[in-house]
Parts: C-alpha cells; structure tokens; sequence
C-alpha cells in the first residue's frame, strides 16, 4: 500500500516536471511571436499614420507657388534655405519622429518647377521612414 | 465510515490536459497575432506601393503639363490675337500632343490597371494664364477580383 502511493507521487512528479519543460518550450516559440507581432504591428499603425501626415502635406505642396516654406506650411521650421522641418506633428504615435520638406526650384521661361520632396524621420536615429517625391508647377504671366 | 474520504485532488494526468489547453490557446493567439500582423502589413505595402506609383504619374503629368505650357508661352511670343491658336495648334501637333478643338488630352500610365487622365483647355490669348485643367483624375481599367490575390481599386 504504502509501495503504490509512493510510486503515484513518483508518477505525479514526473509529469508534472515533463509539463513543465513542455509548458516552457512552447512559451519559448510562442512569447517571442507574441512580441514581434506587437512591435511589427506598432511600426505599421505608425507608417499608417506617417503616410498619411506626408500625404497631407504633399497634397498640400502640390499648389505650391514659391512662399516661404515656413509661412506655407504649419508647424514649418527652416533648416536651409529649400528644407524646412515640422516636429510637432499633432499625433501620439508620431511622437518620436518628425517630417521634412525640401523644395528644388527649377526656374523656367514659361514658369516654375518645383521637385518636391516629403520624408518621415526617425527623431533619434535619423533614418527615413517614408519618403514621397511630387512636383508643382506655377506658371508664369506672359512678359510684357 | 469514518475512513471514508471524498477523493478529489490533483491527480495524474489532470496537469497534462491542463498544459495542452493552455499550449493550444497561445499557439491559437500566436498564429492569429502573426497572421494579423501579416496581413496589415501587406496591406499597409500595397497602399504604399498604390501611393507612390500614383505621385510618381502625377509627377509626370506635371512635367507635361510644365512643357505644354512652355510651347504656349512661345507661341505666344510669336503670335498675335488672330494667328495665336493655330500658332498653338501646330506648335503642340509638332511636338505630338493631340488636340481636340482646344481641349489637349493625355494620359500617364500608374500601373497596370490604373491611368491618370489629364484633359486642358487652352485659354484665350490675351488671358493671365494659359491652361485650364478640365479633368485631372485617376481612371481604373480593371477591377480587383477581390479574392485577395489582386485587389487592386
């Protein structure tokens, strides 16, 4: 009697060890997706909404016609004379990263064409996130 | 009677079952996290694909628009009122623009089943600005079969 219960107990308490080994192998495939998937997740809501923050604002340039970068555009601060940043971009998630706005003017008889460029900034370390290039075009009066 | 004891305990095998289920929740909630990840972010590439092909065809409408505005500008210069739109005409006919009375259409390709359709009205002479834009719009040829393979609009 007393035979049998200890090999229960010895029973018990090898299963319960092979559970424990199984139970942290799984944790061990299973927290690291868990993790990825969370910040893989993260970094797109933020791509998400840093599209559409240079969507705006290259919505926006589209109809530029030459004004200071920094009266055009809100938030704008001039790093160059044709670059200028906006830091402040009004959302939580985009707290650490900022957009830049270049502007190449190419001067023509008939008007002005402007190569503009939109990028989305990492703060910290720098790197483009997403980029977007367009043009405008504001043509000239006739010359008299 | 005395001896008598209601047995329920933790006994042999109840962990096992206990480990599986739990095993199979995080699987579950593991390939669903990953799958859903997966999935908005193929989304997330295909609208930023979808995007920056369209800038870069509006890009190349501009361009287009900018040098059709400077073969008004010379025709302009060379031309008085009355000689002034066929002056236009045979400007633009030369440099291969068609031109449908004073309507000037082209298109530029996004991709394969997207096009950007630009249509100008060219302004009397005399008037501040030379074109009009008439039409500036995205025009879908093919609609996505929605199974997910190429869903496109």
């Amino acid at each position: 009697m007393r035979y049998e219960k200890k090999t229960r107990s010895l029973n018990f308490l090898l299963e319960l060890l092979i559970v424990i080994v199984f139970f942290a192998l799984a944790c061990l495939i299973c927290i690291p997706i868990l993790i990825n998937a969370n910040s893989e997740n993260k970094l797109t809501e933020i791509k998400n909404e840093g599209l559409l923050a240079l969507q705006s604002r290259a919505e926006k340039m589209k109809v530029y016609h030459g004004e200071p970068l920094n009266e055009y555009l809100k938030g704008c601060v001039y790093t160059f004379d044709n670059q200028c940043t906006i830091t402040d971009l009004d959302n939580d998630l985009l707290i650490n990263y900022q957009i830049i706005v270049s502007v190449q003017t190419n001067t023509q008889a008939a008007g002005n064409l402007y190569d503009i460029q939109v990028k989305l900034l990492n703060k910290d370390n720098g790197s483009t996130l997403i980029e977007l290039a367009t043009q405008a075009y504001s043509e000239s009066t006739y010359a008299q | 009677m005395r001896n008598k004891k209601s047995s329920i305990g933790f006994g042999v095998g109840t962990s096992s079952l206990l480990m599986i289920m739990i095993v199979l929740c995080m699987t579950i909630l593991a390939t669903l996290s990953y799958l859903n990840v997966k999935n908005n972010t193929e989304l997330y590439n295909e609208k930023e694909r979808m995007i920056k092909e369209y800038y870069q065809a509006d890009e190349n409408a501009i361009k287009i628009y900018a040098n059709i505005d400077k073969i008004l500008y010379d025709s302009y210069i060379n031309a008085s009122n009355t000689t002034y739109f066929t002056e236009c005409q045979s400007a633009l006919s030369a440099n291969g623009y068609s031109l449908e009375a004073d309507v000037i259409a082209y298109e530029v390709i996004i991709n394969d089943s997207h096009t950007l359709m630009v249509k100008l009205r060219i302004l009397p002479y005399g008037s501040v600005k030379r074109l009009a834009i008439i039409e500036w719009k995205m025009i879908v040829e093919e609609q996505g079969n929605y199974d997910g393979t190429q869903f496109d609009t």
